[in-house]
Parts: C-alpha cells; sequence; structure tokens
C-alpha cells in the first residue's frame, strides 16, 4: 500500500539562499533574492526567516518558490537561480549597443537647460566632418553586438544632414557583410524638418525622437528660438512624420524644469492630446547649462518625487479608464523586478552602460564614455573622455582608465550601501552623474539624488503592485513591452 | 480522450479474427485491415453491423453506444468478435492512443488510475495502428498512464509516426521526469519533430506542494530538471496545470513560478478538474468550485500572457470564468462529451461555452452555472479564439 | 601641519567588538552619513563610536535609527557569510557555460 504523502513539507534542515531585505515603515519587510525577485514578509515572518525557524507551511512554500530559502543540498534552486542570473547578464557580452553621433554644436534654439554648448547656425567648424564619421562608423562596427544603434544628436543634427546621411549609408553598405540589426534615431527638436529629410527617412527605415515638455506656454518658456514657436514646429513636424513614415515613427521626451512641476497632469495630457503613449517623467539632468546659469533653476529631488507621484497616480487612473498610457522610466524599472529580461537602457545597469552600453563620438573626433561624459568636458571637465579617433586605437579607447576605472569604481555589486541594498538588481550604476554632482565616480548614497530618485521609484511601484490588483495587471503589461 | 470499448450484441464469425485492428468502410474494402461498416454486405470481408441491423453472417453487431462509429473510424475487437474498442475516430479533432496504464506518479485527481501490470501489447498495438491512419490526420494524442516508462520504446514509437505521419501534429502527455535523464531526453530529441510537443504538468511552485498533489517524492525537482533539459534540447513544451483543492489557491504562485523560471515553454494549460477516477473517488479532497478561484485564475492567465507565454483555459464554463479571460477559454470538451443544465438553455454565450462534461453533471459542478444575459456582455471574442487544444 | 582642535563627539557608543565588528558597524553608519559621521576605533572587546552630528536637532533619531541599523547590518553580515558558498555555486553554473541559448528566457 501507498504511503500517502501530506502537505506538509519533508522534513530535514533549510538553508538560506542569497537574499537582501529592506524594513518598510510600516513593519513589512521586503526582501529580495539573488536575481531580483521580491516578497514582502511581515515582522514576524521575517523573524522566521532570518532564524529558519518557520512553522507556517505557507510560508514555507511562498519562500521557496521565490529562492530565498531550500531544503539543505537541494539543487533545483541553484540551478534555476544560475539560469535566470545568466539570463540577466548575457547581453553584457553583446557590448556596446547605442552609438550616438554628435553630428554638430550648432543649434538654432537656447534651451535653457541645454547641456551643449550653443552655436550660432552658421559656425561650421562645429559639425562631423566626413573622414570622422568614417571613422566613427568603423569604430561602431568594433562592437560585437548583434545589433547597433546609430543615434544622431547635437547641437541639431537636421544642420548636418550631410553627415546624417554619410553615416547611414556607410553603416548600411558595412552591414551587408556584417548581417546586424541596424537602427536609426535622429534626435531632433523638428523646427527644420522638411521633405528632403523625410525622404531621408522613408527611404533607410530612420525614426525619429523629439522634445515635448509639455503644453504649449511651459515648453516654449523652456525652448526659446527665434520666433518662438518651439512647440508648434514639433508639433507639426511630428504630424508630418506620421502622416509620410508612420504613427511609431516619432517619440518624444520631456525634460523637467522647475517650471514644470505642479504640472504633471497637464503635461501627461498634453501627450494624450498629441498621440503619445508613452511619457517618461525624467528628473532634471545636473549637467552644462543648468549648473552654469547663475540662477539656479533647480529643486531638489524632494518635489520631482512629489511630481513622479502625482504623474504616475493620475497616469494609472488614465488607464483604469481605458487609456493605456505608459511611464517609460517605470516600465522598464518593472521589466527589471518582474523579468529577466535584459532592458538594454544605458543609465540604469550595473556595470554602468558607460563605453560597454554606449559610446558618444563627438563632432569633433573624440570619444565619449557617455552623453552626459561630453557634456561635462563642453564645460571643461574631461573625464570621460576617451580618447580621439584619430590618435587612439579602439583597444585604447576601450581598455583604458578612464573608462576601467568609474566602471569598477561604481559597480553596485561591490559598493557601500548598494551591495547590501535590496533594490540593488533593480537598479545601476551611475558614475557620470555622480561625478558631476559629488566629484567622484560612486558618490555617497545617502546623499545621493540618483539613489533618492531610483529608491522613490521603487518603492512607489511595490507599494501600488503590493496592494492594487488593477496596478499589478498594468505592471505586468509594462514589463511585457 | 477515454477510450470507448462495449461488449458486442452478437458475433458471428467464420473463424477467429486474426488481426486486431479494423478500418470501417463504407464501400468495398481495399485492403485486409478493412471491414464494412452498415447493413448491407459488400463481399466476403468482415462487417460491423449496427444495433438495430441485426446478425448476419461473418458479422459482428455494436452495442447501441458505438452505434455512431463511422466509416474511416478504426477499431479494436477482439478475435472472437466478442468485444470492440474504438481507437479513432475520423470525425474528431482530439484522437488519443493510451500507451500504458503503469504510472510513476499517482495524482490525487488521476483521470486514468495506474495499474501496475505490464501492458506493453498497448504499445505494439499503437505502433500497428499509427501504420493505419491518414496522412493528413491533424492531430495525434499519446496518453497514459506514464508512457515514458517504455524509454527507447517510446522513443521508437514516436519516430514511427513521425515516419508515417509527417503532417500531423503529435502531442505526448507525460509527468516529465524521466526527461531529467539526460540520456533519455537526448535520445528523445533524436526524433527531431517540429511537430511533436510534450504536455507536462506541474502543480506547484516547488516542491512539496507538486508532490503532494501527485503523491510521490522527488517529482517536482525531476519534472522541472526534465522540463529544463528539453528546453536545452530545443524541445517543444507545454506546461499543464490542473486546478483542483489544492493548486488552485497557488495558482498565481505557480503561474509566476513558470513565467520567471520556465518562461521559454510554448505554452501553458490551465484545466478545470474531469470527474472521473481517482477524482470522483477522491471529490472531497480535490473539489473546489471554479467560482471560488475566477479571480485568481483571471489573474494568473493574464500574467501567464504577458510574461510572453501562450495561455488557454479548459473544461470551464464562460460564467465560472472571469470575462477577461474569455478569449483564452477554449471549447475543449469534444463534442460527444459535452452537456449543458437546463438554466443554460438561456444563456446568450452557449454557443461560445464548452459546457460541462457528462462526468461532471453527474458528479459534481459549480454552484454557480448561471446563463449570460446579452446586454451584460461586452464584445464577445473572436470566435478564433476557440480553436482545438 | 599642526592638529586641529579635537572636536568633542555629540554621542557615544559602546559595542561589544565581538557581536558587532567593526565593518558591520561601519556599514550600518554609512547609511547615515547624510545626518551623523562616525568615527569607530576597536580596544580588545569594546567598539568605541564617536557620532558627530550634522544638526544636533537630529541627533536622538540618528542614533536610534543607528542602533536598530547595526542589528540589521550584523543579520546582513550573517546571512552574507552562510550564503557566500551557494552564491558562488550559482555563479559558477550560471557562467559555465552559455545555458538556454536564444530566446528572452
Amino acid at each position: 500500500m501507498r504511503q500517502r504523502l501530506t502537505l506538509e513539507p519533508a522534513p530535514g534542515p533549510l538553508e538560506h539562499l542569497p537574499f537582501r531585505f529592506e524594513r518598510w515603515a510600516d513593519g513589512r519587510v521586503l526582501v529580495t533574492n539573488m536575481v531580483g525577485e521580491h516578497v514582502f514578509l511581515s515582522g514576524e515572518e521575517f523573524v522566521a526567516l532570518a532564524e529558519l525557524r518557520i512553522e507556517d507551511p505557507a510560508l514555507h512554500r511562498r519562500l521557496r518558490a521565490k529562492h530565498i530559502i531550500r531544503q539543505r543540498g537541494e539543487k533545483l534552486p541553484v540551478e534555476l537561480l544560475a539560469l535566470k542570473y545568466q539570463t540577466q547578464h548575457h547581453r553584457l557580452a553583446d557590448f556596446t549597443g547605442l552609438h550616438m553621433f554628435v553630428v554638430t554644436l550648432r543649434c538654432e534654439h537656447s534651451c535653457n537647460y541645454c547641456q551643449v554648448s550653443r552655436r550660432t547656425v552658421n559656425r561650421t567648424e562645429f559639425d562631423m566632418s566626413p573622414d570622422t564619421a568614417r571613422a566613427a562608423v568603423d569604430a561602431a562596427f568594433r562592437s560585437p553586438s548583434p545589433q547597433l544603434k546609430f543615434e544622431f544628436q547635437g547641437g541639431e543634427p537636421l544642420l548636418n544632414m550631410e553627415i546624417v546621411q554619410l553615416v547611414t549609408e556607410e553603416a548600411q553598405r558595412r552591414n551587408a557583410t556584417e548581417g546586424r540589426r541596424l537602427a536609426f534615431v535622429i534626435a531632433s527638436n523638428l523646427a527644420l524638418l522638411d521633405d528632403d529629410v523625410l525622404d531621408f527617412a522613408d527611404k533607410h527605415d530612420v525614426y525619429f525622437s523629439t522634445s515635448l515638455d509639455g503644453p504649449q506656454e511651459l515648453h516654449n518658456r523652456n525652448r526659446p528660438r527665434p520666433g518662438r514657436d518651439s512647440w508648434e514646429r514639433a508639433i507639426s513636424g511630428v504630424a508630418r512624420i506620421r502622416e509620410r513614415l508612420g504613427h511609431h515613427r516619432v517619440s518624444a521626451l520631456m525634460t523637467t524644469t522647475a517650471a514644470s512641476l505642479g504640472r504633471v497632469r497637464d503635461i501627461i495630457d498634453c501627450y494624450l492630446e498629441q498621440g503619445f503613449r508613452d511619457v517618461f517623467l525624467r528628473p532634471l539632468s545636473p549637467y552644462g547649462f543648468a549648473l552654469r546659469q547663475r540662477q539656479r533653476r533647480g529643486y531638489d529631488m524632494t518635489a520631482w518625487i512629489d511630481f513622479y507621484t502625482e504623474g504616475m497616480d493620475y497616469i494609472l487612473e488614465l488607464n483604469a479608464q481605458g487609456v493605456p498610457v505608459v511611464e517609460t522610466y517605470s516600465a522598464l524599472v518593472l521589466k527589471k523586478m518582474l523579468t529577466n529580461a535584459p532592458h538594454g537602457y544605458v543609465d540604469l545597469t550595473s556595470p554602468a552602460g558607460i563605453g560597454i552600453g554606449a559610446l558618444v563620438y563627438n563632432y569633433d573626433g573624440a570619444v565619449y564614455a557617455s552623453d552626459e561624459g561630453r557634456m561635462l568636458a563642453e564645460n571643461g571637465d574631461t573625464t570621460f573622455r576617451l580618447g580621439h579617433l584619430a590618435h587612439d586605437s579602439y583597444e585604447t579607447l576601450m581598455t583604458g582608465a578612464a573608462l576601467l576605472d568609474p566602471l569598477e569604481e561604481s559597480y553596485t555589486g561591490s559598493a557601500p550601501q548598494c551591495s547590501d541594498c535590496a533594490f540593488e538588481r533593480w537598479c545601476g550604476a551611475d558614475p557620470v552623474f555622480h561625478h558631476a554632482t559629488v566629484g567622484d565616480p560612486l558618490g555617497r548614497k545617502p546623499e545621493s539624488a540618483f539613489c533618492r530618485r531610483n529608491t522613490a521609484v521603487f518603492r512607489y511601484l511595490l507599494d501600488r503592485y503590493a496592494v492594487d490588483p488593477r496596478a499589478r495587471e498594468i505592471f505586468r503589461a509594462w514589463a511585457a513591452r | 480522450m477515454t477510450s470507448l470499448r462495449g461488449r458486442t450484441l452478437a458475433a458471428t464469425l467464420d473463424r477467429p479474427l486474426t488481426r486486431e485492428l479494423w478500418r470501417l468502410v463504407d464501400a468495398q474494402p481495399a485492403s485486409p485491415d478493412e471491414a464494412v461498416i452498415g447493413p448491407d454486405r459488400i463481399g466476403e470481408t468482415l462487417n460491423v453491423r449496427r444495433s438495430a441491423d441485426g446478425p448476419a453472417s461473418n458479422a459482428i453487431v455494436l452495442p447501441a453506444h458505438l452505434d455512431y462509429l463511422a466509416a474511416g473510424d478504426i477499431i479494436a475487437i477482439a478475435p472472437a468478435g466478442t468485444q470492440v474498442e474504438v481507437l479513432w475516430r475520423r470525425r474528431s479533432p482530439h484522437n488519443s492512443i493510451l500507451l500504458t496504464e503503469r504510472c510513476d506518479n499517482y495524482c490525487l485527481m488521476c483521470s486514468q488510475p495506474p495499474k501496475e501490470r505490464d501492458d506493453s501489447g498497448l504499445l505494439r498495438r499503437a505502433a500497428a495502428l499509427i501504420r493505419m491512419l491518414p496522412p493528413n490526420a491533424p492531430e495525434l494524442g499519446f496518453t497514459g498512464g506514464e508512457p515514458t516508462l517504455y524509454g527507447g520504446g517510446l522513443v521508437a514509437l514516436l519516430r514511427t509516426a513521425t515516419q508515417c505521419l509527417p503532417d500531423t501534429e503529435l502531442h505526448l502527455l507525460s509527468n516529465g521526469r524521466r526527461f531529467a535523464d539526460p540520456d533519455f531526453a537526448a535520445e528523445y530529441a533524436t526524433v527531431n519533430n517540429p511537430r511533436l510537443m510534450v504536455g507536462i504538468p506541474v502543480f506547484g511552485a516547488e516542491s512539496s506542494l507538486h508532490d503532494y498533489v501527485v503523491q510521490a517524492r522527488g517529482a517536482f525537482d525531476e519534472t522541472i530538471t526534465g522540463i529544463l533539459a528539453l528546453a536545452r534540447l530545443r524541445q517543444r513544451v507545454e506546461v499543464r496545470v490542473v486546478l483542483q483543492k489544492h493548486t488552485a489557491p497557488a495558482i498565481v504562485e505557480i503561474a509566476e513560478f513558470i513565467a520567471r523560471n520556465l518562461p521559454f515553454v510554448e505554452k501553458v494549460a490551465l484545466m478545470g478538474l474531469e470527474m472521473t477516477g481517482l477524482a470522483r473517488a477522491n471529490l472531497a479532497d480535490v473539489w473546489i468550485d471554479p467560482y471560488d478561484y475566477l479571480g485568481d485564475l483571471a489573474e494568473a492567465a493574464q500574467l501567464l500572457k504577458h510574461a510572453g507565454v501562450r495561455t488557454n483555459i479548459y473544461n470551464h464554463q464562460l460564467c465560472v470564468l472571469d470575462r477577461r479571460v474569455w478569449p483564452l477559454a477554449v471549447r475543449s470538451i469534444s463534442d460527444w462529451k459535452n452537456e449543458f443544465l437546463p438554466e443554460c438553455m438561456s444563456c446568450s454565450v452557449r454557443e461560445d461555452c464548452g459546457g460541462l462534461f457528462a462526468s461532471s453533471v453527474k458528479h459534481r459542478y459549480s454552484d454557480h452555472i448561471t446563463p449570460i444575459f446579452q446586454s451584460a456582455i461586452p464584445a464577445p471574442p473572436s470566435s478564433s479564439a476557440f480553436s482545438r487544444p | 601641519m599642526p592638529d586641529p582642535t579635537p572636536i568633542q563627539p555629540d554621542a557615544v557608543l559602546t559595542l561589544d567588538a565581538v557581536a558587532h565588528p567593526a565593518d558591520v558597524v561601519q556599514r550600518a553608519a554609512y547609511r547615515f552619513s547624510d545626518v551623523i559621521t562616525v568615527e569607530v576605533c576597536r580596544d580588545g572587546d569594546i567598539l568605541t563610536c564617536k557620532v558627530y552630528a550634522r544638526d544636533s536637532n537630529c541627533l536622538g533619531t540618528a542614533l536610534h535609527d543607528l542602533r536598530a541599523e547595526i542589528v540589521d547590518q550584523v543579520l546582513r553580515a550573517r546571512i552574507r557569510d552562510e550564503t557566500q558558498g551557494v552564491r558562488n555555486l550559482v555563479l559558477a553554473v550560471a557562467f559555465s557555460r552559455t545555458g538556454l541559448a536564444g530566446p528572452e528566457a
């Protein structure tokens, strides 16, 4: 006669698997495992876990299912954790996927937060030369990545379409023998969009990314240009791109300023009115002109956290009413929290995305580890300048101390506080931000605006996920994008 | 599909039958494995007559419950003509072959309770049956018991099926444990049939629940290890979860486990209980009203869907499912098994609903079967959602 | 260069050095480095923590939080030690082969 098994767990000692924890103000404890899966425990449940005196079979099952404990010597959890960990990291070997080409510094806007030196429209010595462009394409193809995204920036890239075209055509020519997946994006204010540009974009499957700070008066106040019609031109550019190329061929990014605070609903409404379904509630960056200006238009992270919270509450409300709008940064974080899928966002990874995720080829041939690193150089700080295309080999650029030191020092797995942090698997390293704000690649986490911002985002998402089944479903849908 | 069998009403054979399997035809038989079905004798070959046709020479008479048999169907007849077993119905989209009744699990709700005896005759019969099947058969299932207990014998059968029926979808049901043996998994992979998929049940997100439901210690470890081995060998896997008293309360956790640890599986089948075999015997131990887990089931299905895993719900009536997951519901209860209750007659979505198993109607079904009225329904799910499993 | 005039700490915590290793205490102190700085010195079995507050109004709360955090850091250190072996094992398995190739699994 068969021995009847019961629901009690098999006898035998339990062991901890690697986990981290963070206490919540209401007594709950967040526990995360080695690959960033999470569970909330009550105070008592956490004590039971810590002391491995788990009497409740349901708690036992929950903790084992989430690979926080195992039966001593149990092999399957190790196998599964290893698979998940490997999946999360396997894109690292692909190396640099994002290649940014600063084709000119010239721009006809004078945005008051601009992180790039402004030059008038006519000074062509701030344009990338054909030789530099070709050398940069060569460098891009040195990366083994199966996908290469070429992003054109400036200044205003439409002011140097000749080089945009050269790079695109050269990359496609090279790719005939390389077989990578190529993507091309122009980051433009669209004020100078014309049919020639659209023809070119149509022929080469080029996408556009534009700035939309919010409603007209907010946007135009942030982004002056001759004619004071930045917003109108952006909207009209978007319409033209959609009509000619398709709705999905243009995306929009906002920049948050002091003027944006308190107006998050208006901004989101503006995005919806203009047919966008993705909004990225960005914090103000600390670089470039924002710092140089005497009048500090900055604000502390507390105000931004309110901005984000109000914006997300509104977005969840809209979703409940059937309007499927997504907050881009939250979706990215949720992808990290809820899946093992690599996400490709270079500003929230550890090791940091500098160089190994993204490279910037400046108009003058200098190569930078990140967009922000280039902006620092425009303000006299060349810490993140890796070298120059004309003088330095790819090996020199990618193995010099300028890249390797900040990568190592900022690695969250070994950084103070990060290495213990329950959120670490979802977070990232930003050595350029910390260098710009506090002078070293790591910063001190209790004072780090980067840490404050991300912690606020994690907490908001975790709290909604835990208590609101509708938010949970929305978040799962976002994580799947 | 449980194989249907019966005792013949009469058997008037010239001599004992030398073959077991017969394809029914309604015209002159073209080969020695064919028998004419119907009241009119054609030639000298075996005649299979329906219950009302009455006996005749060199003929058997089917019992009334097998009168539905028609040309194209394949049956097994005992040598003396006294027993008939239905092995293949041409008109059914869901034919499957029972390979064995032996099993190394002992699921609380098993619809085919294990028997510990050598029934390898079934494997040989399966090979013979496969050779008689029409090459345009859309789908063929292999069930048990646990078919992998045959080891290399099963692999050989699958190879035969691959050769004889290259365009047929083959669906093997297995508890997956044997695939934890890397040599067996590798051997299985050599069949190399892109239309072959194995359906493997998972009843928990960790071993204590799963092992309890299947009543076998170590089963979860072997099953999951087996699934991983199959995935490494790029074999197609479907995970099946039967919702019963113990698994239903854990369904979201199980879905999370699949989404996070086994996201490569081709599909997940979330299945309602069939009231046969041990499910009936252990009713108190396994029954849960689907209405009580309606919300959790919807959350689990949506979770899997968002994780990119194709998910379907089987054996649930639409009135006990959250409307959001109606598009995932499959009318899986085969035509001659589904029944409706009197209250279903006024339901506006009855055409799209699979109804209930006859066994459920007889033994236990939800307390919440209620008709849905037209005004209450949002836009109906597209009919393409109601496809074969 | 002459030593600066020594500043008196705003509070001093005395802990058992065996139960509260210096590394653990420093990790705890780090979390509050925006409100307090802590100098840790060990003398045999005694660990002395000199606490300097940036803002004396926050001192009471900061000390309480610091003590609670030290307890948590002791636990973190224990978990780290206990699980270091299996963590290394997971990493070794993760990078020992290509694993499930292809899909975003």
